[in-house]
């Protein structure tokens, strides 16, 4: 077994599944409201993540952020990191801020990648949210993902792939953008109790494994966005709205995840931007 | 036991605060500003603090009015919520923070687009509504904690409900004195609602739901079974308020895009 201190710990950063944030009268991230108010929720809960990691011995907590931090509030002992190139160097994987995949009733901002365009997304023939996408990865690297905190919904999917997985429910979606969220102080407090018990029992905790060959099949919003995907090498269209492509392994599948983002990317951009 | 908490100030809707009643880029920015989240963030701190003393276990705030909340004690929030979240676990219901804006009364819904709500021809405000819902589940108002003239309507229902100005000292007393979970004289039956908005335009938008009927400009009429009907009633009526708001942006002098 490794020392504590050895472990390093890599933790993926979402906002929408933080407490308080619901897309609701506040809290929606980037259309006015309070994206202020859901960041600083964010970077409190990333810094009890932290707190607790490092009271349970872990040597090196990386921080991946795919929404801003509030800086200034972000307290020491972590790095930020904006891509996951660190993830096989880290001996576990632990989600915070998570939210369930598109289309699950009663779950905080369901979506998976964009509420605009992905409608569904299966990996051989298994329904995946962010969760599953990124903890396979991991599993491609002999990472286990022992941690996720964000809402109920969330925590059930993160079980339904990884059932020995450590969680700290932080809210309850009432629907899509209203829940009984848990107060800062509750849920630093679920959070920190959970990330101890994550490390303590590491090694109970196997990596997500998705053998290959690996095919994911995507169900869009628009035809026109299946359509579009099918342009890119590889990926074919299988009916109006679901495109489909086979990797030979995860990790190829996961860069072509990745590469969905550039054809589709356009129908993200909010109207008015000009492009 | 568990205490369910519904915060307000004047003039903004409790029930229709959350993803029903006001569209996602929605604020209220002279409201929300920093001095009235904080001095409502103590006020349930406080009610919280005086609920424990008296023994209950916990708390459920309904943040229907904007919270500072990296100062909330350890409690769990409703936030975004679409009507109120009781059942039978709660033993009571405390309003706080009516009036406190400084307004003249708790009103109905939010006063720019619904001016008056009638139960069977009794004016009901939306403070009143709320507390006439929980009676009927049998949850008691525990204490209405604000300006005496914000309660003037409910008193007229529940003449018993104590109006408390000190929350953390007055409220445990209060508490203990549950015990007069008296059952109200509630209406039963059929309960005729009339809503009349501010402009025609909401009273077109409210009368396409469907057993929602046009009296005339400016009012619509529904007719439910019993409180939790005519509740229901009074929530749906968001959809019209967030409707005319998506189409007409400047209908509220607080709205911002």
């Amino acid at each position: 077994m490794r020392k504590m201190n050895d472990i390093g710990l890599f933790v993926e950063v979402d906002l929408e599944g933080v407490s308080g944030v619901v897309y609701g009268g506040y809290g929606l991230p980037y259309a006015g409201g309070n994206r202020k108010e859901a960041e600083l929720l964010m970077t409190l809960e990333a810094n009890a993540l932290v707190e607790g990691a490092r009271q349970a011995g872990a040597g090196r907590v990386l921080l991946q952020q795919s929404h801003p931090f509030q800086r200034e509030y972000l307290a020491g002992g972590c790095e930020v990191v904006h891509d996951s190139a660190q993830l096989p160097d880290c001996s576990a994987l632990a989600f915070l801020g998570r939210h369930a995949r598109a289309g699950v009733s009663n779950a905080v901002f369901s979506h998976t990648g964009s509420t605009r365009s992905v409608l569904s997304l299966r990996v051989n023939g298994v329904e995946f949210g962010e969760f599953g996408l990124f903890a396979a990865l991991a599993g491609s690297y002999g990472v286990p993902a022992i941690f996720v905190s964000g809402d109920a919904a969330a925590a059930r999917e993160a079980k339904s792939l990884v059932p020995e997985i450590e969680t700290a429910v932080v809210s309850e979606g009432f629907g899509n953008h209203g829940a009984l969220c848990a107060s800062p102080r509750r849920a630093h407090r679920l959070i920190r109790e959970g990330i101890e018990r994550a490390l303590s029992r590491r090694d109970s905790i196997p990596p997500l494994v998705v053998p290959g060959p690996v095919t994911v099949e995507y169900t869009f919003l628009y035809p026109a966005q299946a359509a579009r995907f099918a342009r890119v090498t590889g990926v074919s269209q299988k009916d109006g709205r679901t495109a489909v492509y086979t990797a030979s392994d995860y990790q190829e599948a996961y860069r072509m995840y990745l590469a969905a983002s550039l054809p589709l990317i356009w129908w993200d951009y909010p109207r008015g931007s000009g492009i | 036991m568990k205490l369910y908490i519904m915060t307000d100030m004047s003039r903004i809707s409790a029930v229709l605060w959350g993803g029903l009643g006001l569209p996602p880029w929605f604020n209220f920015p002279e409201l929300v500003g920093g001095d009235l989240r904080r001095t409502m963030t103590r006020e349930v701190n406080r009610a919280v603090r005086g609920a424990r003393a008296a023994g209950i276990s916990e708390c459920v705030v309904h943040e229907a009015s904007p919270l500072d909340w990296p100062l909330l004690e350890d409690i769990a929030v409703v936030r975004g919520g679409e009507t109120l979240y009781l059942d039978d676990s709660f033993s009571g219901i405390l309003f706080a923070g009516q009036g406190m804006a400084g307004h003249v009364r708790s009103t109905t819904g939010v006063e720019k687009n619904l001016q008056e709500i009638k139960w069977n021809g009794r004016r009901v405000d939306e403070l009143t509504v709320c507390a006439l819902y929980a009676a009927s589940l049998g949850i008691p108002t525990v204490a209405v904690h604000g300006v005496p003239c914000a309660v003037e309507t409910l008193l007229e229902w529940l003449p018993d409900v104590p109006v408390i100005q000190d929350i953390e000292n007055e409220l445990p007393e209060k508490l203990r004195q549950v015990s007069f979970r008296h059952s109200p004289d509630l209406p039963g039956g059929e309960i005729i609602t009339r809503f009349r908005f501010r402009v025609h335009q909401l009273a077109n938008f409210h009368s396409r739901l469907p057993g929602v009927f046009r009296i005339d400009d400016v009012t619509t009429e529904t007719r439910s079974e019993g409180i939790s009907g005519a509740f229901s009633d009074y929530c749906r009526s968001g959809l019209a308020v967030a409707a005319d708001w998506l189409e007409n942006a400047g209908v509220h002098s607080s709205c911002r895009k």
